[in-house]
């Protein structure tokens, strides 16, 4: 009888998505989003200083997760200031115009252990284009993280207008990476499992 | 002709060497001064090419520092007043300095500035430093004025030179032409 109420309780959850009460994790400062871009030929790291992430995600049930995650593109750092307010400027980022940078994906799959992978839209400048993005999620020495890598091509997206779309000297491709610290938005520490019917509680 | 040096004269490497460090010095100037004039963009691609021929000089400087020290020095004149003899050494002394200092700095201010230095492409020197924008804007100071100092050294030993060609008509300049015995 207990097995049965469990499974009526879960059914809207995995039929209708996620519980709209469900909390996002909370994300740590500790948290990264870097890049990789070529320059002159040679690769060099910034970072984005703030962004925030929405994360509804329980690997036990991938397909309830939703990812929201808004890039503020004023706060691109490559530790050097003329470069970045290049990258700020109309040709690059144009942040004035478009402050945000957003990815967002409401469909996760398995991907292998502690892999999965959300297919999304990443919006950069007026620029959506689909996006698969793969990550992990490992729980390790007590802290979980969710993290991964992706190459783009920063020209699907249009940052590289006029003599900026030029690749031999800015390169095409950018590796985008994300290291989210998780932490749990229910005070027990414990995520309750959606088995038991709670979930939504 | 003959490639190493005697103790009279300058084999044909070390006037190989001697004048296309200068070329390469040259158009290191000139890159350097298009730069400052050019848009963000045209500096991108300038700074890039200046970094990757000022790892050459590096190179080529370090070749020619290895070539002197296997090779006889040919005596400076005999017969010229001591302090010729004395700033000859001294600006001599200075250019092979900033032949290596010149591009270090300017390999170290990539570091800093976050800006890696390709070499033409094909592959990437490691960063000397940790990106630290300070350290960057201070290394490119000491970058322009060791350059400085290198154009003021050059001047000295370039109209010595002329000097000595035309005016005292002695082989000085004649021992660095490659196929010019003295």
């Amino acid at each position: 009888m207990r097995v049965c109420v469990a499974l009526v309780l879960l059914l809207p959850a995995t039929v209708f998505g996620q519980p709209e009460n469900d909390l996002p994790w909370q994300v740590h400062d500790d948290s990264s989003l870097e890049f990789v871009a070529v320059q002159q030929g040679a690769e060099f790291t910034g970072r984005f200083e703030q962004f925030e992430a929405t994360i509804r995600f329980d690997p036990a049930a991938p397909q309830l997760s939703s990812l929201a995650i808004a890039v503020v593109t004023d706060s691109v750092n490559t530790y050097y200031d003329d470069r970045d307010e290049v990258l700020r400027g109309p040709d690059l980022l144009n942040v004035e115009r478009w402050p945000e940078a957003t990815f967002s994906s409401d469909s996760v799959r398995v991907d292998g252990e502690s892999r999965f992978v959300a297919a999304g839209d990443l919006t950069i400048r007026d620029r959506t284009q689909p996006l698969a993005l793969p990550f992990s999620f490992e729980n390790r020495d007590g802290q979980t993280h969710l993290s991964g890598e992706i190459t783009i091509s920063r020209l699907d997206f249009g940052v590289g207008q006029g003599e900026w779309s030029n690749t031999e000297w800015v390169g095409a491709d950018v590796k985008i990476r994300f290291r989210l610290r998780l932490e749990s938005p229910y005070p027990a520490g414990e995520r309750p499992a959606r088995q038991d019917g709670e979930a939504s509680k | 002709m003959h490639l190493r040096n005697t103790e009279t004269s300058f084999g044909l490497v070390s006037q190989l060497l001697h004048w296309l460090i200068a070329a390469l010095v040259l158009w290191q100037f000139v890159l350097a001064q298009l730069a400052g004039n050019a848009s963000l963009f045209e500096r991108l691609v300038l700074l890039g090419r200046h970094k990757s021929v000022g790892m050459t000089i590096l190179m080529l400087a370090v070749v020619r520092l290895l070539w002197k020290l296997v090779n006889p020095r040919p005596v400076i004149l005999p017969g010229l007043p001591r302090y010729h003899r004395a700033l000859a050494r001294l600006s001599h002394g200075l250019m092979y300095a900033l032949i290596f200092a010149l591009p270090l700095t300017g390999w170290l201010m990539s570091s800093a500035l976050n800006t890696p230095v390709s070499y033409f492409g094909f592959f990437t020197w490691p960063d000397l430093v940790e990106p630290q924008q300070e350290l960057g804007d201070l290394l490119a100071l000491v970058h322009a004025y060791l350059f400085m100092l290198l154009a003021g050294t050059i001047a000295v030993h370039a109209s010595a030179a002329l000097f000595h060609h035309f005016v005292v008509k002695d082989s000085v300049l004649r021992g660095m032409l490659p196929g010019m015995n003295r």
